[in-house]
């Protein structure tokens, strides 16, 4: 069998790794992305679809401002994307809500936001607290529950069809030569002479770097190429509705409907290892949520829940990692795969060709969580 | 043309309305079984497109077949029997909202 070699692995065909792979082809390069089969554990598949600022980052102004910085470039990433691939990703930006249900969620909010503010550069923190009647001005052609007691809103939110996004992403990376291997998960990862090679049960792949975004499979392959990158699951449970006439024009943080008509709800989450099983109490108890929100949508159907899980490390945040031991190795995993995409395929990439980290990819290294032990 | 293997059936029939027409169809049969008998052309038109649709699967699963049965929008006619005097008709795209609450 001969070896495969390209300039650039990349281990991970999600979000992530579709993205990092779609820059890396931007430079010119050649990549080879690797895909596990059928049995993995494909967060990119479950996801919401929100391109999300409020709320993120709170202790971690690094990265509420790169939440914020990828939704700034989101409309002319997600245009390009669209007009270089013909799929169409149903991006809009109208901003977006979180609703309050009670006095108390809505104090909590509050001071959520508070906090958010203070923390920001100059207070610019751009997220405010509606009452109960400027959300219902915001959505007029749905009736608010009686216990909805306002919301917060913030005009850089926005949504998508994530699993157009990721079908956009692989069409991309088609047309730019990338080379996509499906059913290829990556067993070993040895690294000899400044090269790294990668065996899988399609033979042995080369590169002079790689790029590990395997998700939850991102921990045992980056113990190969001595880095300790800890993540862990936790489920979050989804339900789908029978399409209907659109009545709401902005998402809401676990509740949006698609520009095809189905509302999506999405409002749990779960620690239950690798769980994938939905719970008939959970999702009665996020239907009745949602009904409290807006009783008329107790007149819809749920046609299908499914459950998926977050990749998540022990602070939330991303972590952006090349190896001391074996440069040119580098982990990427992010439970914001959607929104932090336009800069996963520049900064990131543009990080992994040149070499050069930017100052603030510190803040996402792996060594703040050894300052945590420390202290 | 789609025909029944079980012309001749000795089964009971029902009649049922389809778009206001009456149609002789089989008991035990289901909505979408019955309405393609009848050499339907389609029972739905899509919600994003409005391009005609027709039952596929057969089997609950892919929603094709929706249709307003008694009042009630997209309901899967593949998986409703059929029952004397009820009332069918294509779902033209999305269904509506009532926010009168």
């Amino acid at each position: 069998m001969t070896m495969k070699h390209s300039d650039f692995l990349v281990v991970g065909a999600g979000l992530i790794g579709s993205a990092v792979a779609c820059g890396l082809l931007r430079r010119n390069h050649s990549v080879t992305l690797l895909d596990e089969g059928g049995e993995a554990l494909r967060a990119s598949l479950g996801n919401f679809g929100l391109v999300w600022v409020q709320g993120k980052g709170q202790g971690a102004r690094h990265y509420a401002e790169w939440c914020h910085e990828a939704s700034e470039v989101f409309p002319e990433y997600a245009r390009q994307l669209q007009d270089e691939t013909g799929v169409e990703l149903a991006y809009r930006k109208p901003g977006g809500l979180t609703l309050c249900h009670g006095e108390a969620e809505y104090q909590k909010r509050t001071q959520v936001l508070e906090r958010l503010k203070n923390e920001s550069r100059h207070g610019a923190y751009d997220c405010s607290m509606l009452s109960r009647q400027e959300v219902q001005k915001m959505l007029p052609t749905l009736t608010l529950g009686p216990g909805v007691t306002g919301g917060s809103y913030s005009p850089h939110d926005g949504y998508l069809n994530p699993l157009a996004l990721l079908k956009a992403l692989h069409t991309s990376i088609t047309l730019g030569g990338g080379a996509f291997c499906s059913g290829t998960a990556a067993i070993n990862i040895r690294y000899e002479n400044g090269r790294f090679l990668i065996s899988t049960q399609k033979g042995e792949f080369s590169a002079e770097k790689i790029v590990l975004a395997a998700g939850h499979g991102i921990t045992r392959l980056a113990a190969m190429v001595g880095m300790q990158v800890e993540v862990h699951p936790q489920q979050g449970q989804l339900m789908v509705t029978e399409r209907t006439r659109p009545v709401l024009s902005m998402p809401i943080s676990g509740i949006q409907q698609t520009a095809e008509g189905s509302f999506i709800v999405g409002l749990s989450n779960r620690e239950v290892g690798f769980n994938t099983d939905t719970d008939t109490r959970l999702l009665k108890q996020m239907a009745q949520r949602v009904v409290n929100a807006f009783p008329a949508l107790a007149s819809l159907r749920i046609v299908r829940s499914w459950s998926s899980l977050r990749v998540l490390s022990a602070d939330g945040l991303p972590i952006y990692q090349q190896s001391e031991i074996c440069p040119g190795a580098y982990a990427i995993t992010s439970h914001s795969g959607v929104t932090l995409a336009p800069l996963h395929q520049t900064h990131i990439a543009d990080w992994i060709v040149d070499g050069v980290q930017p100052d603030e990819f510190e803040n996402f290294s792996t060594r703040r969580f050894d300052v945590e032990k420390i202290a | 043309m789609l025909k029944r293997l079980h012309e001749k059936s000795e089964r009971q029939k029902v009649t049922i309305d389809f778009e206001g027409v009456q149609i002789n169809v089989l008991v035990g049969e289901t909505v979408a079984a019955a309405v393609l008998a009848a050499e339907t052309d389609y029972t739905r038109t899509s919600a994003i497109s409005g391009v005609h649709r027709a039952p596929y699967c057969q089997m609950g699963i892919c929603f094709e077949c929706l249709m307003e049965i008694d009042g009630v929008p997209n309901r899967q006619a593949c998986m409703i029997e059929v029952r004397e005097g009820m009332k069918v008709s294509r779902q033209y795209g999305a269904r509506e909202m009532n926010d009168e609450v």
